[in-house]
């Protein structure tokens, strides 16, 4: 019977603590390092996200870019979930454009479009300083800025 | 205690209950979220997709580009603002306000975008979303008057609050109607910047370019389309694809051109022809005075 109230209880405790994340999270892009200036005339997209992400958890962000624009993609979480596994691929194909785990695992990534076009984002956290048990236990943020020019 | 213990567990499966739709609302966690669950060793692999657009302002921000000209008499009445009664026309006019603000903001009439402002706060009041989220850009928008940049960057934050507050409230249907409001009045007020077709002309360039928000307005709203609102956008989305299916597309390519640096691509984009322009102009105009008029 102790077992089961326990159980129980701590759901209830989790529920709330798992929302107060999702909200903590909303504007992480923004202070978080990923808000750096890339340079002048770069303007904030309003594409730019932050999302809760685990160990294991996908989030496949489809975009669009324009084109004659150079795009800054900058991306940030806390330190323990890096690196960060990102790939570019084209909507219309599925084509994998972009991997950074053949480029050192960049989290900043400059961009030059020709033509407008839609692009998915996948990003995954590798955290492999994390032990196994852990990589099960945590949450955190992960942060997506997106900058732009004229090119 | 045997009693107590039985309460507590009453008790406790009441929240559990709850829980239990925290974990849906989980599967939905920040804005536009789907999942799709698998089993990888002892880690859940969850893959979640997140369908994002441009504002309006940055949708009209590449029409200003192509120098279309300011014409007021296609923008929609603010004063009209309190004459719709359900949720799905108020929500639609919401967004065909957003971008109507978005356009005269760029094209620097303050006094104009600040009465769109009054009329995006009028409905955002009906559609239950907060007051804060505009009180602050209010504000800003009386202190800014007469600086152009101040007023755009303006306009596309009354959306970025707007869609934050939704997004976190629970209420994407909402978002995915009042996304689709503004983006039928960007596509009504560039469609009408042109008299006549022009092969080449920048416009009709951007208006081809029309097709890649509206793919993802429309995987958005097929995620909500439990919603009885967001049904009704669907059918409006779904006649403009047919007319934008009619364009093929080719196959991006990519160059890292030294590490971090990527270059895409495409050999060359089929262009918007005279009929699919003409199409496209009918159709935007005709579901345009569908959700602006009023019963």
């Amino acid at each position: 019977m102790k077992r089961i109230i326990i159980i129980i209880l701590s759901i209830i405790l989790f529920t709330p603590v798992l929302e107060a994340q999702r909200k903590s999270c909303r504007k992480f892009h923004l202070y978080a390092e990923c808000n750096a200036n890339p340079g002048p005339r770069f303007k904030y997209d309003g594409q730019s996200r932050s999302n809760i992400i685990g160990v294991g958890d996908q989030l496949i962000y489809n975009l669009v870019f324009y084109s004659s624009r150079e795009y800054n993609l900058s991306f940030c979480t806390s330190e323990y979930f890096e690196p960060i596994h990102i790939q570019l691929i084209d909507a219309e194909t599925e084509d994998v454009l972009y991997d950074n785990s053949e480029d050192e695992f960049r989290q900043v990534i400059t961009m030059n479009v020709d033509f407008t076009q839609r692009i998915k984002i996948l990003v995954e956290i590798k955290a492999e300083s994390m032990t196994e048990e852990e990589k099960m236990e945590f949450l955190g943020c992960l942060g997506m800025m997106i900058q732009y020019k004229k090119s | 205690m045997e009693k107590l213990s039985v309460g507590m567990i009453v008790l406790a499966s009441l929240f559990y209950l709850n829980g239990c739709n925290s974990n849906q609302s989980k599967k939905k966690t920040d804005g536009f979220q789907y999942n799709d669950s698998t089993k990888l060793s002892d880690i859940e692999v969850t893959k979640s997709f997140i369908y994002l657009f441009p504002s309006p302002g940055d949708v009209l921000e590449r029409f200003y580009e192509a120098e279309i000209p300011y014409l007021p008499e296609f923008l929609h009445d603010p004063d009209q603002a309190d004459s719709y009664l359900t949720q799905q026309d108020k929500a639609l006019n919401m967004g065909v306000y957003l971008a109507d603000i978005a356009y005269t903001a760029l094209f620097y009439r303050t006094t104009e975008a600040v009465e769109y402002l009054d009329a995006i706060q009028d409905l955002g009041g009906e559609l239950n979303i907060s007051s804060t989220a505009f009180e602050s850009l209010i504000k800003r928008a009386k202190n800014n008057i007469g600086i152009r940049d101040s007023l755009v960057s303006l306009s596309n934050d009354v959306f970025y609050n707007m869609v934050d507050f939704l997004e976190n409230s629970g209420q994407e249907h909402t978002v995915a109607v009042i996304s689709f409001g503004a983006y039928i009045e960007s596509m009504y007020l560039a469609v009408n910047s042109l008299e006549t077709y022009e092969e080449g002309h920048p416009v009709i360039q951007q208006i081809r370019e029309l097709k890649y928000p509206m793919e993802n307005l429309m995987n958005q709203a097929e995620s909500e389309s439990d919603n009885e609102d967001v049904q009704a956008v669907l059918r409006y989305i779904d006649e403009l694809s047919k007319i934008y299916s009619e364009i093929a597309e080719e196959k991006t390519t990519a160059k890292v051109t030294e590490p971090g640096v990527i270059n895409l691509s495409k050999k060359k984009a089929q262009p918007l022809s005279e009929n699919n322009f003409k199409d496209v102009k009918e159709s935007a105009i005709a579901i345009r005075q569908k959700i602006v008029e009023t019963n």
